[in-house]
């Protein structure tokens, strides 16, 4: 192992997975965790397999997944790359050509270890089954995938100092909006943290999308509100990150003459934005199962959760994991809730209880680590 | 450098700290003014490194909670925050901004809640000797460009009180020179400057009308 590789795996591949560890169990569970038993889960790994090696759309989910995982590896990089404490890794430009191929694709095999990993079961019943064309299909996707990576990581390293003046060039302005707070939570949001609202949107937006085709005899109407609640909570990501790009990167808006009532309604905007796509979804549950008062109801609470997470961040100045403990209580109190008063009285109180503790919480929000010496 | 007048309205301002109590924890007590008002003028806040200065600086810009009250023109911070902010602007010592937002899109944001003019906006790009770069993302600046952001967005609208907070660090020395002849200048037109600077300056080229020293968390007239 030589001193580049070393160098490069604890600046680039042990932060990677150090960050992301969360979002790793998460996956790992879901895949693998709710199975009864070993067969069970060997038969639905088998079929989920079978299905991404012959038809042709879960073959473009598998794609996708690909492409998502990729994309959230490749923008990770790209704003480690940009940070001036990384600058050094420049240097590992001097080394001879064929040793920085060999160097970049060990990195990029060890971010893809998760994807890889699954892969070799695929390659297996592909060859096991005959299935010659899907085996050449998710062969070709893995390739042109790790040449995607080698190509942009390679540039960025070659691209040295210069590295701001690609950020310079990609930027796209996505919003023809003129600039404002909105615009700004927008961006950060589309552009800074768009492999993570992808992956939200896509789960959340999948599953109630699966449970729209389903005839509503198979669950009753506590299950589908549970499913809800908790996709809605598994936002909690985005409400954070939202959260502190405001109040860190955008701090210079606090001197600036806003009522606090506007900020709410900002905040709450991006929010129904935000999960239309769920929206989309329920609708699709109402039609199928004539549930008109479930999905008004849901559609109100959507929002309003959502504000009531970003209220409770000022209560105090939160690690995600304090955050998270925060979320599970609130949660409980609103699977119980939702299980007893009508939805849309329900949505009414969440918007009170967000605007009463932003009423009582914002003026006193204070950063510890801005003001020094707490954490 | 010639500039055009930008009145800001003619009457007498003064900002006055009612019992401000400033504290990080439970008792490290970091700023503690019971009762002090700065008139109209430049005023130079100086004070030892980590004596209270920045915080002091966020306080009056409403960035920072704290106990007490600040007045300006009779506008509390507490009770009518939004007409106090269209009064005080800052420019931090250190600014940072959101890498992927232009600096025009940032001018473009502050000028409209401010109330700045593209004609004044111009005049402080001369000042300032700002050329073309607000047009790139932020994350592209130096810390120079940053600086020259920060200072850009302070002067920009209708202030009463401006609070810098080290303006020349980062600065060119043609920078530094315009910067102090605009705050000379914006000075006579009716604006107020609380500056905090660790640099030695020229009584010729900025006039202060007077200084204060933070120490031990209160603020002394030396």
């Amino acid at each position: 192992m030589t001193a580049a590789y070393q160098i490069l795996y604890k600046s680039l591949i042990a932060p990677f997975y150090r960050q992301n560890a969360l979002l790793f169990i998460a996956i790992v569970f879901l895949m693998f965790g709710i199975q009864r038993s070993v067969a069970e889960l060997l038969l639905f790994h088998r079929s989920i397999i079978l299905s991404v090696l012959t038809r042709p759309v879960f073959f473009g989910i598998f794609a996708l997944v690909w492409l998502v995982y990729v994309f959230k590896v490749m923008n990770w990089l790209r704003i480690q790359l940009k940070k001036t404490t990384f600058s050094f890794l420049f240097h590992i430009t001097a080394l001879p050509l064929n040793v920085q191929y060999r160097l970049l694709l060990q990195l990029i095999i060890l971010w893809l270890i998760p994807l890889l990993l699954y892969l070799v079961p695929v390659i297996f019943i592909a060859i096991n089954d005959g299935l010659w064309v899907g085996l050449l299909s998710v062969i070709i996707i893995a390739v042109v995938m790790i040449l995607i990576m080698h190509f942009f990581f390679r540039k960025w390293i070659h691209a040295a100092a210069g590295m701001q003046t690609i950020a310079a060039r990609n930027y796209r302005n996505l919003l023809i909006v003129k600039p404002s707070l909105l615009k700004f939570s927008g961006m950060y949001l589309l552009q800074q943290q768009l492999p993570a609202l992808l992956m939200v949107k896509i789960v959340s937006f999948l599953l109630l999308y699966v449970l729209s085709r389903v005839d509503g005899v198979v669950f009753e109407g506590r299950m589908l509100w549970l499913i809800f609640v908790v996709l809605i909570l598994g936002h909690y990501l985005i409400v954070y990150r939202l959260f502190y790009f405001v109040e860190k990167e955008m701090f210079f808006y606090r001197n600036l003459p806003l009522r606090n009532f506007k900020l709410l309604l900002i905040f709450l905007f991006i929010y129904i934005l935000m999960l239309l796509p769920e929206a989309w979804a329920l609708l699709g549950v109402a039609i199928r199962q004539q549930q008109w008062g479930t999905y008004w109801g849901m559609l109100c609470c959507g929002p309003a959760i959502l504000l009531l997470l970003h209220s409770l961040l000022y209560s105090d100045d939160m690690q995600l994991n304090e955050f998270l403990n925060l979320i599970a209580g609130v949660g409980v109190v609103l699977l119980f809730c939702g299980m007893g008063v009508p939805l849309w009285l329900l949505a009414l109180f969440t918007v009170i209880f967000a605007v009463a503790v932003f009423a009582v919480s914002y003026k006193s929000f204070e950063m510890k680590e801005q003001v020094g010496g707490l954490k | 450098m010639k500039f055009i007048s930008k009145s800001i309205c003619n009457c007498l301002f003064m900002m006055y700290f009612k019992n401000v109590i400033k504290k990080y924890g439970n008792s490290r007590v970091v700023v503690n003014v019971p009762e002090f008002s700065v008139s109209e003028g430049i005023y130079w806040l100086k004070g030892e490194n980590g004596s209270g200065k920045t915080t002091l600086l966020k306080i009056a810009a409403g960035f920072l909670p704290f106990s007490g009250d600040i007045l300006v023109n009779n506008f509390s911070l507490k009770n009518k925050g939004v007409e106090y902010r269209q009064l005080v602007n800052y420019a931090p010592a250190e600014p940072q901004y959101p890498s992927f937002i232009t600096g025009t899109e940032l001018l473009q944001f502050i000028s409209e809640i401010k109330k700045g003019t593209p004609q004044q906006v111009a005049l402080i790009k001369e000042a300032l000797n700002i050329t073309d770069f607000l047009d790139n993302p932020v994350g592209t600046y130096s810390s120079g460009m940053l600086k020259k952001l920060s200072l850009l967005l302070a002067f920009t609208g209708c202030p009463a009180y401006i609070l810098l907070d080290e303006p020349f660090t980062t600065l060119d020395a043609s920078t530094q020179a315009s910067l102090k002849e605009y705050i000379g200048y914006i000075s006579n037109e009716g604006v107020s400057f609380i500056i905090t600077s660790h640099h030695d300056i020229d009584a010729n080229a900025i006039k202060f009308d007077g200084s204060f020293l933070l120490n031990n968390a209160q603020i002394l007239m030396p």
